[in-house]
């Protein structure tokens, strides 16, 4: 576990290096995005999310190559009045069903095109953490749960350069958390949302 | 120019995301749950009379004012909906029911195992003791807590000494029903509880 830390402290320590190696300055940005949420996720959640912010850097390792990193947070909010059926009854109340999920991922970026062209397709994948708060209120009472799982997410997306080295980003990117047991429900659950943003972005140092 | 757009940009943004975000509490109604739970090895085929308890007791030990000006309509409520099950009212006095249904208002707040509620028929009826199925369930009611239970004594006769209770319900208006003036709100709760209970016409599978 330490190697793989030291790992990822060494890579990530690197990348300005080499990204000022290729003389390419690194990307640092913001990212808004709407969301729908998928199997497990829409099951406690059955509502789209407007509350989705990402901070994200990425270190060019080429012009058409870069890695980075997203972290995000997207809340999921869910009232509803239905009976919740338990094992010998039943609850009627006006439930409040909530996740805050915050994403911790590395990511990879494959670009087309050349650096300075006016608009690039790219494709990303990033791996890493999730943590989740899950909160369940009933009447009077509120049960909460905190989460952490591994998961993946492949983006697509296009990157429009303005200027001054500033980009717009439009995006989609799919979130899937692998199934854990410490959610409320007891049984394993996914986190799986689909998220489309635009984020801004700059180039610093 | 730039920097002032995109501080704009961000302002107009946060209040859009604030005025967006999710408000837990949007009414007093929120607050109001009806929870049943009946025992596991229950079985209300054939059920045909009951007798009610015409009063609501308090159970606990807070001297917490509980206000009792709407029993009646509440009792009342209880027998509609026992009477819409098919069931028919008798004078435990003189006919034996096939279930013994009362009525309590909790006057402490208590927090444990769901086991407990058994405890407040323990002496209620005289010569009858009490047991309590297998049920464990962790839970938590507020002074002013409603609960309705149902004790199953068709195989019980002069010498039974233990009645099983086999269906409760806990309706919670607690911050203005019981302890206020709404006696509807908490009526429409009540009905909820039975609703949800439809293994208590006995042509349900529970």
């Amino acid at each position: 576990m330490i190697r793989r830390v030291s790992l990822a402290a060494l890579l990530l320590a690197g990348l300005p290096a080499l990204a000022a190696a290729q003389g390419n300055r690194p990307l640092i940005g913001m990212t808004y995005s709407w969301s729908l949420p998928m199997a497990d996720t829409k099951a406690f959640a059955d509502n789209d999310s407007w509350i989705g912010f990402a901070f994200e850097s990425k270190w060019y390792a080429s012009d058409n190559a870069a890695w980075g990193i997203y972290l995000g947070w997207n809340e999921f909010y869910h009232r509803t009045e239905d009976v919740l059926e338990t094992k010998n009854g039943a609850i009627f109340g006006t439930q409040y069903r909530d996740y805050n999920v915050f994403p911790m991922l590395l990511t990879g970026t494959l670009y087309t095109g050349e650096m300075d062209a006016a608009k690039r397709m790219y494709l990303s994948v990033g791996a890493g953490a999730y943590y989740t708060h899950q909160t369940f209120d009933i009447g009077l009472s509120t049960i909460t749960e905190d989460i952490w799982q591994f998961g993946v997410s492949p983006e697509i997306g296009v990157q429009m350069n303005t200027f001054r080295g500033s980009t717009v980003q439009i995006s989609a990117r799919y979130h899937y958390a692998l199934e854990s047991e410490s959610y409320l429900q007891k049984d394993p659950q996914t986190q799986q949302y689909l998220s489309v943003g635009i984020g801004f972005f700059s180039k610093v140092f | 120019m730039r920097t002032s757009l995109i501080r704009t940009l961000a302002v107009a943004g946060a209040i859009g995301v604030l005025g967006c975000y999710p408000s837990r509490i949007e009414s007093i109604e929120d607050f109001d749950t009806a929870t049943t739970v009946r025992a596991p090895d229950a079985d209300f085929t054939g059920v045909g009379t009951y007798a009610l308890v015409d009063t609501i007791r308090e159970f606990g030990d807070s001297t917490d004012d509980v206000n009792h000006s709407h029993d009646a309509l509440i009792l009342a409520n209880v027998k509609a909906n026992l009477d819409a099950l098919g069931w028919t009212e008798v004078d435990e006095h003189t006919t034996q029911p096939d279930m013994m249904v009362a009525v309590g208002v909790t006057t402490n707040t208590n927090t444990g195992w769901i086991i407990s509620w058994w405890d407040w028929y323990y002496g209620w009826w005289g010569g009858w003791g009490w047991y309590y199925p297998p049920v464990y369930y962790p839970y938590s009611y507020q002074t002013g807590t409603l609960l309705i239970g149902m004790l199953d004594t068709r195989d019980t006769d002069g010498s039974t000494t233990e009645v099983p209770v086999v269906w409760i319900a806990a309706v919670n208006g607690v911050l203005r029903s019981t302890t206020g003036s709404n006696a509807t709100a908490i009526n429409g709760l009540v009905d909820q509880a039975f609703e949800q209970s439809p293994y208590l016409e006995g042509s349900v599978a529970p």
